[in-house]
């Protein structure tokens, strides 16, 4: 488990991560969403104790990231926005040697990195030197790298980067079985919207340092304003229809394209029905309906501009 | 703890061996100097006087020898005086650059050169302090360098003795306090001083140029020392590995605080 309260690091005035309440349980992959600068690697090395908080306290499955600093460091894994792999070792000694760091006995070690590399169909490759293998092969070698001691907590910061579709589909199983079946923790850094979608339990928006807000996408798209719409497939609409749908309705509210009527909603639930009934009432022929929710991305976007309108 | 450090110490062993921008210069700097003074000596007997015509030492040039050195040219042949003036007084100088350049040369790499790399980003995440790494860092170009040290001086003696002299007249009692005391305090002050360069530069090329310039006091040894302005006497000698070594410890105690997880993690 991962749990910050009121969480801060600055560098000289600039705040990059401020004042953060965070937690999350065991076996529960949180995802951390926002632009560049928004202070989600700052917050992923105070966890790696790697950098130090300026105020606050962070504690990794119960170990505090300041006075036990050593001990968050076994237990975590980390994949880092730099590579940071040896390019002049090979793929088996990389492995070997990070093994060796985190006091992985040799029996285990060797069954370990084994078992990672041809998890990871790096096996063949594994006497040649880093720096020849393409950036995709690396990053697999990375996460590999990050699963070497069987850590409790996995920090990963954009793991699937440099991946092709396939790798990154496997990457992101392999995640997930790390996840449930081994209680891990896991926290990524990712602005692969999709990825957070598919693979996180529970998504946290950053900017400017802060938590913007944190549920799972579903809960998300109910803290952004009309974050929901229904989307209407109706039979030709009169100008005597159109009129009365905007009486009805809010203008800003609905947009007519083609056969398609959207209409965006405050909450899904209680609202849906209201607007099917008065459409069905002005004499409008409904063919289809259909729930919609915006993309992640847009949601992300419409928190981040929502808070800094705020 | 220790086998940490020796786990980082094989690591940086195979990247050492497989980069040769690095181990050329460690290998070559040795080598010219204990192979290619001797040999100098040895093969252009007319300018030192091994054979043939014989000059004098001026008398002058003589006065401003250390007494130690004027009592052993006096025991030689008057055939090898100016030859061991130069072997074991004008060349010591030279001799201190591999204490100074070699550490430099490696650790540019170790530590400015992982901060270039970002590899030490994996060091940092490691359960590992931070006395250990720096420990585990400096391990290689402390050895390193006094391995050299001492394997090119068996060299250079071995060819002075037998090459130029055909019998044992080296190394004088300076020459072992320079080799027990000197180039261990050498090689400390290089290593603390590229700690502290490193610490502060962007990477391994800028760190190598700024520590390039630790070998220019050897320099003013050399010029001072032909001028007379200065003699290596023992006692000048192991006063200044003294005040050597507290500067050494000094370097190093600022340097280790340069070298803190959290100042290396917000360069890389």
């Amino acid at each position: 488990m991962i749990e910050t309260t009121q969480l801060s690091r600055h560098f000289g005035s600039k705040v990059a991560v401020d004042n953060v309440t965070l937690r999350v349980e065991s076996g529960k992959i949180l995802g951390l969403l926002g632009p560049n600068g928004a202070g989600k690697t700052t917050m992923l090395r105070l966890l790696a104790t790697l950098i130090k908080p300026s105020s606050g306290t962070a504690y990794v499955d119960g170990l505090s990231v300041t006075k036990e600093a050593e001990r968050v460091r076994s237990i975590v894994g980390v994949v880092s926005e730099n590579q940071a792999l040896y390019e002049n070792l090979t793929v088996y000694q990389n492995l070997d040697f990070s093994g060796k760091m985190y006091h992985v006995p040799s029996p285990t070690r060797t069954e370990r990195i084994r078992d990672l590399l041809e998890l990871f169909e790096l096996w063949d490759q594994r006497s040649n030197k880093v720096g020849t293998l393409s950036k995709g092969l690396k990053q697999r070698l990375v996460i590999s790298r990050a699963l070497v001691h069987d850590p409790k907590v996995l920090l990963l910061d954009e793991p699937t980067a440099n991946l092709d579709p396939q790798a990154s589909l496997k990457t992101r199983k392999l995640l997930l079985d790390q996840a449930r079946q081994d209680s891990k923790t896991v926290i990524i850094s990712t602005h692969n919207l999709r990825e957070a979608e598919k693979l996180c339990d529970e998504i946290a928006v950053m900017n400017c340092g802060k938590i913007l807000a944190k549920g799972e996408a579903f809960d998300l798209v109910r803290l952004v304003e009309n974050g929901e719409a229904i989307e209407l497939k109706v039979r030709n609409i009169s100008s005597a229809q159109m009129m009365g749908l905007e009486n009805a309705l809010h203008p800003n509210s609905f947009s007519i394209k083609g056969d398609v009527v959207t209409v965006s909603l405050g909450n899904y639930d209680s609202e849906a029905p209201k607007v099917i009934r008065r459409i069905v009432e002005l004499g409008i022929e409904i063919i289809e309906a259909r729930r919609s929710s915006p993309e992640l991305e847009e949601i992300i976007l419409r928190i981040i501009e929502e808070t800094e309108y705020a | 703890m220790l086998s940490d450090i020796a786990t980082l110490v094989k690591k940086d062993m195979i990247e050492f061996r497989s980069n040769k921008q690095i181990w050329f210069p460690v290998i070559i700097l040795p080598l010219v100097i204990s192979i290619g003074l001797p040999l100098t000596v040895a093969f252009i007997p007319s300018t030192f006087s091994v054979s043939g015509i014989v000059p004098d030492i001026p008398a002058r040039l003589l006065s401003n020898l250390p007494q130690e050195l004027q009592e052993v040219i006096g025991t030689l042949d008057k055939g090898e005086q100016l030859a061991f003036l130069f072997i074991s007084y004008y060349f010591a100088p030279t001799f201190l650059v591999i204490p100074l350049a070699i550490p430099a040369v490696l650790c540019a790499d170790s530590f400015a050169g992982e901060k270039e790399r970002k590899t030490i980003e994996a060091i940092l995440a490691a359960p590992l302090s931070d006395s250990e790494i720096l420990v585990g860092k400096m391990i290689l170009p402390l050895v390193s360098s006094l391995a050299s040290s001492y394997i090119a001086f068996s060299i250079y003696s071995y060819l002075v003795n037998v090459l130029v002299f055909h019998h044992f007249v080296f190394p004088t009692n300076t020459w072992i306090l320079i080799m027990l005391f000197l180039v261990p305090a050498l090689t400390l002050f290089s290593v603390g001083t590229m700690i502290i360069v490193s610490a502060r530069s962007k990477g391994f090329k800028e760190a190598q140029q700024v520590g390039g310039m630790i070998v220019l006091p050897i320099f003013v040894l050399l010029i001072t020392q032909l001028l007379g302005i200065i003699s290596m006497t023992s006692q000048t000698l192991f006063g200044t590995a003294v005040v050597l070594y507290a500067i050494d410890a000094f370097l190093i105690k600022f340097g280790s605080k340069a070298y803190s997880r959290d100042h290396l993690i917000s360069k890389v």
